[in-house]
């Protein structure tokens, strides 16, 4: 054993710092930290401020209940009531949306004028949700709005009110007001639909249809066999975003119905509004709010689940 | 004549039909579209009396009578002398700019991390940024106005208030900036910063001085991006700046009081909060689907 034995330096500090922490890792740490300050410590607090019943004037204490507020929810049933509108809201919005979305896509995909049109309809989107509320509560007024005007000279609207109106629709469908809030989302966010499925029309592979054209299939068929199949993933995507936003954002709502009238339009995260900040009852909302997060949590998996598959066979 | 071009000519006119039709219904979805922000628009420069006047139910032609008013831009000048709003515009762009400038500096360090490296619990970590994005509004604001409210930063102080604005919008912008940036990043092929290392880079110069000129579309439609989700926020604002600094959002709702609507002065003021977002986004459309789906979706 000849040669030169080199002893090992002392690593410094800093260098064992660095090789703990790969470059890349590094590069997060600042973001890690501060999202791990302003969201997962506030996540913490949230349960456990759900097993407190909290203090309602200065001085008092917080008084630990336990599972109440979550075993009291049974009982709310306002709760319960919100917990069936917001899959209401949700089934008809997407619906609706993704019905006009994807036929609009399809119409104006490849047409002379695609992207006149795209910025025309990419307009409401970008409308504060405030704005939305205020525009549409101005377009249904009765007395000087122009939709109620125009609806009831159409004969399609029965009630002398919209927002007003707890009548349910077709007797087993939400109150008529419901369907002017839902309205006003399918305004805001169909361009987001149309902007997706033509970012995924745009990705079908041109051989397929070539193909399906060759074997004579009708546009139909070509349609639904090829078209619809490739942009399914896509599709997937906007309606989980959907659903995250429909759950979000209350904004349009507390501008037009205040979850009025007779609670037809109190969807839950408005219901979780109304319990925290109007009632608050800080240890009821957190058990609200820790359901409705633990519910999004499971919808986000169900994302990254979806974001995955679609690398492995790239659509974008 | 021949029997094949007869079917060929009524297969023309058929395609000519069905172009028509096509037209028809995109047009017809395009005055939907528009209307409610056409209105909007024309009515803020209308004088009340105008802007309340319709036609009888089932009277078509006096649809005329929306376009007939003399223009006036009463209420903007209201909002700013009867209302005062521009502190309102200045607390407003102080927030949205500071939370969006941290997203982008913050999210764009963190996305090229989790674009490139290969960390132990990626998948976690990017996974439990996600839901930070997608956690409803209220839920995440119950913790943090008592967190808040215990460090007596929403007493009714301007600078206190804002600070809450900002790190409220970023836990929605930075979570929103890391995904969006991360697809951006992974389209930038990994060659270059090798190439780079070649020739004796270091990590950092290699990201600093090549990878982030690279992405620097992707990080101004990020920025643009975050700045329209904080701008249009409301409900954070009303709980959390409602004392001190009141954006504009919650000062256009408070023009709707128990006691009456100021109908020409809401009108403008959303006009106002509109026109400046509509503006931005229209000049970044190209990564929009990119944006608005957190990189899901390209173009």
């Amino acid at each position: 054993m000849t040669g030169e034995w080199q002893v090992p330096r002392k690593k410094t500090f800093f260098e064992r710092i660095q090789g703990a922490f790969p470059f890349h890792f590094r590069l997060m740490l600042p973001a890690i930290i501060v999202l791990a300050i302003i969201t997962l410590y506030p996540f913490f607090w949230m349960i456990w401020l759900s097993l407190h019943e909290t203090a309602m004037n200065p001085g008092e204490q917080d008084i630990f209940v336990g599972l109440a507020n979550y075993a009291n929810l049974l009982d709310d049933e306002v709760f319960l009531n919100g917990v069936k509108l917001l899959i209401w809201y949700f089934v008809i919005c997407l619906s609706v949306e993704m019905f006009l979305g994807v036929s609009i896509a399809l119409l104006i995909n490849g047409m002379k004028y695609e992207n006149l049109f795209v910025i025309l309809f990419l307009m409401p989107m970008m409308v504060a949700p405030i704005v939305v509320g205020y525009l549409y509560s101005y377009l249904y007024n009765v007395s000087f709005g122009w939709y109620f005007w125009f609806l009831k000279s159409i004969g399609f609207l029965q009630t002398d009110t919209i927002l007003a109106s707890a009548k349910p629709v077709l007797g087993f469908l939400p109150s008529v007001a419901f369907f002017g809030v839902v309205a006003a989302d399918v305004w805001n966010w169909t361009p987001l639909i149309i902007l997706i499925v033509l970012a995924g029309l745009k990705n079908v592979p041109q051989d397929q249809l070539e193909a399906a054209r060759m074997d004579g299939a009708g546009s139909w068929r070509t349609l639904w066999d090829v078209t619809l199949p490739n942009i399914r993933s896509v599709l997937l995507i906007a309606g989980i975003l959907r659903f995250m936003d429909n759950v979000r954002y209350i904004d349009t709502i507390y501008v037009l119905t205040k979850g009025g009238p007779a609670d037809s339009t109190k969807i839950l995260p408005f219901h979780l509004y109304n319990i925290s900040f109007r009632y608050f009852e800080f240890g009821r909302g957190a058990a609200v709010g820790f359901i409705l997060l633990l519910f999004i949590i499971f919808m986000a998996m169900f994302f990254v689940k979806v974001f995955k598959k679609k690398e492995v066979a790239p659509v974008g | 004549m021949d029997k094949t071009e007869l079917v060929s000519r009524s297969q023309k006119r058929k395609k000519k039909i069905l172009g028509t039709l096509t037209y028809i219904a995109v047009i017809v979805f395009l005055i939907w579209t528009i209307t409610p922000l056409f209105v909007m628009v024309v009515s803020s420069f209308k004088d009340l009396r105008e802007a309340f006047q319709i036609p009888q139910v089932g009277d078509w032609k006096g649809v005329i009578k929306f376009f007939q008013f003399t223009p006036t831009t009463r209420h903007y000048v209201e909002l700013f002398t009867m209302e005062d709003f521009r502190p309102f515009i200045i607390n407003s762009l102080i927030a949205s700019i500071s939370a969006s400038i941290i997203a982008v500096i913050l999210g764009s360090l963190a996305a090229y991390g989790l674009a490139r490296g290969r960390i132990p619990g990626e998948e976690h970590i990017s996974f439990w940024i996600i839901s930070c994005r997608m956690a409803p509004v209220v839920a995440v604001m119950v913790p943090l106005y008592s967190i808040f409210s215990g460090l007596g930063l929403l007493e009714a102080y301007r600078w206190r208030n804002l600070l809450c604005l900002m790190l409220a919008y970023t836990t929605f912008s930075l979570p929103f900036a890391v995904w969006f940036l991360r697809s951006f990043f992974e389209d930038i092929p990994t060659e270059i910063e090798e190439a780079a290392k070649v020739d004796g880079c270091s990590n950092f110069r290699a990201f600093w001085d090549i990878i982030l000129p690279l992405a620097k579309p992707g990080i101004v439609a990020g920025f643009i991006l975050c700045m329209i989700l904080s701008w249009n926020d409301f409900i954070f604002a009303s709980v959390l700046g409602q004392q001190g600094a009141k954006t504009l959002p919650v000062a256009t709702s408070e023009l709707h009081s128990t006691v009456d609507i100021k109908w020409g002065r809401i009108l403008a003021s959303g006009t106002m909060l509109c026109v400046p977002m509509l503006t931005l986004g229209l000049l970044i459309k190209k990564y929009l689907v990119q944006g608005l789906t957190m990189g899901a979706v390209r173009q």
